[in-house]
């Protein structure tokens, strides 16, 4: 945890080292930050699957996913979306490169994956929340840490071509022989020559083996709500589907009370859970 | 009010809630029931003819059950299929029905879903003072013109309390006290405050679905308690009630600091009652005073604010 | 158990010797309200009373308190300035509350440094409740009219004169260093602390707390009929002595502005609605599942504490009269 003088509350100071447009709609953009400070770099030591707030001073924080992989050296990334009511969103996505602003973390839990070394992964995103998976499967691609697992399988869909993430990145992913990349749009268009469909039914259809695998799946509760049904009919266990839960945060350290999703703080016991550990919340979302 | 007058009075009222349970022409009646505590009573929603016996009439019944309305009026974002609006009894006094009168104008609950209940009111005593065995009725009670709602759809006959004489006394011999000692007065009153927002969700008037307090795109106030930050934020809260405020002193019953609310509500009753001849819910065909002008209308507040 | 006593008429001098302490507060009624102030010498301090208005968290937990300020040069965090503080005279209820909160501000992942200097700069002496309201249930929750752990001292109010016992090793050294004020207790005097703290465990209003029935599952219709007059403000919240949500919020001033940290309630309705217009808790049976089930069901799991301590404020104050007594007894029956 990147702490300035022992203060949860106070950022480190970066600056915006670039900016790139994620998406026809211009409302998602993916901010490349670097540290003022070398210490606050070197003691910004995060894992796949864990958040930072975004501190815009004078507008606020916005919690976001860490999209870069802790490999990538010199440069932390996160992509985040526009809300027209979103103060703190707003004032992110008004920052030009150069300008300076804030992070505070790393918050909250990871991918366990030193765990899952030897294992099987399906990977399954949906829409904007494929942040802190992208972070992953950049990580898991890297060298000395592929030959580690087992086979992966990636799924991602989102609403229409326009507004898939990463795209360049999808691109090369689907053109390597160490894992299996589908993705999917809910909507085809002209520009469009790949698959259409949900992805509950591209799941369906590809049904991954849940031999010897785990799943990570992210993205809004509708989807988790209608993917989650098929990976148990597959056979992957609930302790092995793992999921990131976001909820509206304050402090992003447990205190604040705001982020719990029943007795679970998003922002501390989270944002990873495991299906069994949030299946019997009522307030699950999902 | 004697005792048996008062049961008399509770048992008419039931009566009336039973009949527009067997005739169907409610879904549910809000009223008041025995408190928790000691001598006092609290809101209470009867939605069966079974629980119109836990209905009470007493001199405990401060709370303005209009505050339910607007919300409860809300049309869904996602209606279910066959979504009807609900037909909602009330029971009122005096200043309770004139702020339902307010609520029907500003569309924030129907005339036909309405049934208005008019009960005879002799005053009402706070929890404090009942707790001191004092004999007082509210201030509000005190100074109160309207004990009674004329316009209610049913009135239960009954003796109200007299309207008040001098309803404005010690407002208007707080205005003739000096600025200096006037803001004196204010600041302290109004630093007890804890932004707990109580006065306001307990005012049917503040019905707004995101308060200018809350607004965030822009920020016109911070949700903390400096002194600042409490005065913008009543300040805006009592200036948009003037020419709607029924001065039913909702807000100082609510408030767990016990801070003189009234102080500063009925001024802005006062003024809109000398400045734009608006008294909300009295003559139930006025026009919201802030809501229309006239050419005549005194602009004394901009060219010269000491002079009346 | 270190134990000494005082006769009433010297209580001035204790008060003199916590005033070398530092700043002392004390409860003072005003005008029938009794809260809590800054005393000097002269002050008259309110032993006869049931508890104070606003809870004693406020001491370490401001309702709105600077975190940082920033500017052209960045983000810097604020000295409170936190002064040496005595609390004198508080109640045992207020006084767990502020190990409750403790432990969610103080934690082994992260450490609230501004409640934490607060804490370590603050002394407290306890006052046992003899006349508790009728509101009270404190022993019904664990708690109890004399509990003295939280307290550096816990003090007992007799007739005729003061018992003070020693509960922490600071407390122990404030006595030794005053050991002249002091003379040792007469048996009567410790029977009679005995004898009041039973008597005020009689009066205490008795709450059966079955907290294995409170139901994990939601039941929406349960709910929304025990929040159906509530008017989601946040007397109760503010009030608690164990509630500890609060919100960031940043003031721009010129061309800097700071960051405050203010109290906040899960009651209110926007409380933890989403920036895409979602509200997971948009109901008011929701929010009121929330509050209720933080208290009794999620602290107890986190931290083995009812995040309750049977004060009676919310029930005092909630505009509706919305009972958490009643409501317990619905919610586990």
């Amino acid at each position: 945890m990147n702490m300035i003088q022992n203060n949860p509350y106070i950022p480190a100071p970066v600056f915006v080292d670039g900016i790139t447009f994620e998406n026809e709609a211009k409302d998602l953009k993916t901010f490349r930050l670097a540290f003022k400070n070398k210490a606050d770099e070197a003691a910004f030591d995060y894992k796949c699957g864990q958040f930072a707030m975004l501190c815009v001073p004078g507008a606020g924080e916005s919690p976001v996913g860490i999209a870069s992989s802790p490999l990538d050296k010199g440069y932390i990334e996160f992509t985040v979306k526009r809300y027209p009511t979103g103060v703190v969103t707003t004032a992110l996505h008004d920052l030009s490169e150069g300008d300076g602003m804030g992070v505070r973390g790393p918050l909250g839990n990871s991918f366990p994956l030193e765990g899952l070394k030897g294992k099987n992964l399906v990977i399954i995103g949906g829409g904007f929340a494929f942040t802190t998976l992208r972070s992953t499967i950049r990580y898991l691609l890297s060298d000395g840490v592929r030959g580690d697992y087992g086979t992966i399988t990636i799924l991602y869909g989102a609403r229409s071509a326009g507004e898939l993430l990463y795209k360049s990145e999808l691109e090369a992913w689907q053109k390597r022989s160490d894992l299996t990349t589908y993705i999917t749009v809910d909507k085809g268009d002209d520009s469009w020559k790949g698959r259409v469909g949900l992805v509950p039914m591209v799941l369906k259809d590809v049904a991954p083996s849940s031999a010897d695998a785990h799943c990570l799946v992210c993205g809004p509760p509708i989807m988790l709500k209608f993917t989650i049904p098929p990976l148990l009919e597959l056979g992957f266990a609930p302790e092995a589907i793992l999921t990131s839960l976001e909820r509206k945060m304050s402090c992003g350290i447990g205190k604040c009370g705001r982020c719990n999703v029943g007795g679970q703080y998003v922002c501390k016991d989270g944002p990873v859970f495991t299906y069994s550990q949030i299946r019997h919340i009522p307030e699950n979302g999902f | 009010m004697r005792r048996n007058t008062m049961q008399n009075i509770e048992k008419k009222m039931r009566d009336a809630v039973k009949g527009l349970f067997n005739e169907k022409k409610v879904d549910m009646v809000i009223g008041f029931q025995n408190g928790s505590l000691p001598k006092t009573a609290r809101p209470y929603f009867v939605r069966s003819i079974g629980d119109v016996e836990n209905l009470v009439w007493n001199d405990r019944c401060t709370v303005n059950l209009a505050t339910f309305l607007p919300k409860l009026f809300e049309r869904p974002a996602r209606p279910k299929e066959g979504y009807k609006p609900p037909r909602i009894g009330v029971i009122v006094k005096g200043c309770d029905g004139r702020s339902v009168a307010g609520l029907i104008k500003e569309n924030q609950a129907p005339k036909d879903g309405l049934i208005i209940i008019g009960m005879p009111c002799s005053g009402m005593k706070s929890f404090a003072k009942s707790r001191k065995g004092s004999s007082e009725v509210n201030r509000a009670c005190s100074e109160c013109i309207s004990p009674a709602y004329q316009a209610a759809d049913i009135i239960i006959s009954g003796e109200s309390r007299k309207p008040a004489k001098a309803q404005y006394a010690r407002i208007k011999a707080f205005e003739a006290e000096s600025p200096e000692a006037r803001w004196k007065a204010f600041v302290e009153e109004i630093s007890k405050c804890i932004r707990c927002n109580a006065c306001r969700q307990a005012c049917p008037n503040c019905y707004c679905k995101v308060c200018f307090a809350d607004q965030r795109k822009p920020s016109w106030v911070s949700p903390s308690a400096e002194l600042s930050d409490i005065i913008v934020f009543h300040m805006g809260r009592i200036f948009h009630q003037a020419g709607r405020c029924v001065e039913c002193d909702a807000c100082v019953n609510a408030c767990p600091m016990g801070i003189d609310l009234r102080l500063f509500t009925q001024k802005l009753a006062l003024d809109a009652k000398d400045l734009f001849g608006c008294v909300p819910g009295i003559s139930g065909d006025e026009v919201p005073a802030l809501q229309t002008f006239k050419q005549d209308d005194s602009e004394c507040f901009i060219t010269d604010p000491e002079e009346k | 158990m270190f134990q000494v006593a005082l006769d009433k008429v010297n209580i001035k001098k204790l008060i003199a010797a916590l005033l070398k302490e530092g700043v002392v507060k004390a409860p003072v009624e005003t005008d029938g309200v009794v809260e809590l102030a800054e005393i000097s010498e002269k002050s008259s301090v309110a032993f006869d009373y049931s508890n104070v208005k606003l809870p004693v968290k406020r001491e370490f937990f401001p309702q709105s308190e600077v975190i940082s300020r920033f500017g052209p040069d960045g983000v810097a965090p604020e000295k409170n300035g936190a002064k040496k503080t005595v609390l004198f005279a508080v109640r045992p209820c207020d006084v767990q509350s502020i190990a409750y909160i403790g432990k969610v501000f103080i934690d082994d992942q992260y450490q609230d440094p501004y409640f934490q200097d607060r804490r370590d700069k603050t002394f407290i002496v306890s006052l046992a409740c003899s006349s508790p309201a009728s509101t009270c249930f404190c022993e019904s929750l664990g708690q109890g009219p004399a509990r003295k752990s939280g307290s550096d001292i816990i003090s007992f109010k007799l007739t005729n004169s003061f018992v003070f016992e020693a509960v922490t090793p600071q407390g122990e050294a404030f006595v030794k260093k005053n050991k002249k004020l002091f003379r040792g207790p007469l048996p009567k005097e410790l029977s009679a602390i005995k004898k009041q703290e039973e008597d005020a465990i009689k009066k205490l209003s008795a709450v059966e707390v079955n907290m294995g029935a409170l139901k994990q599952d939601n039941d929406p219709a349960l709910w929304n009929a025990v929040a159906e007059t509530c008017l989601s403000c946040g007397a109760c919240t503010f009030l608690c002595p164990t509630c500890h949500c609060f919100d960031l919020f940043d003031e721009k001033h010129r061309d800097g502005g700071k960051r405050v940290r203010v109290h906040d309630a899960c009651m209110f309705e926007s409380f933890a609605k989403e920036a895409s217009g979602h509200n997971p808790r948009s109901q008011k049976g929701d929010r009121m599942r929330q509050r209720i089930m933080h208290k009794f069901s999620y602290a107890p799991d986190n931290f083995r504490l009812i995040f309750c301590v049977g004060c009676g404020r919310c029930i005092m104050n909630c505009p509706s009269n919305i009972d958490i007594r009643e409501t317990l007894a619905k919610v586990t029956a």
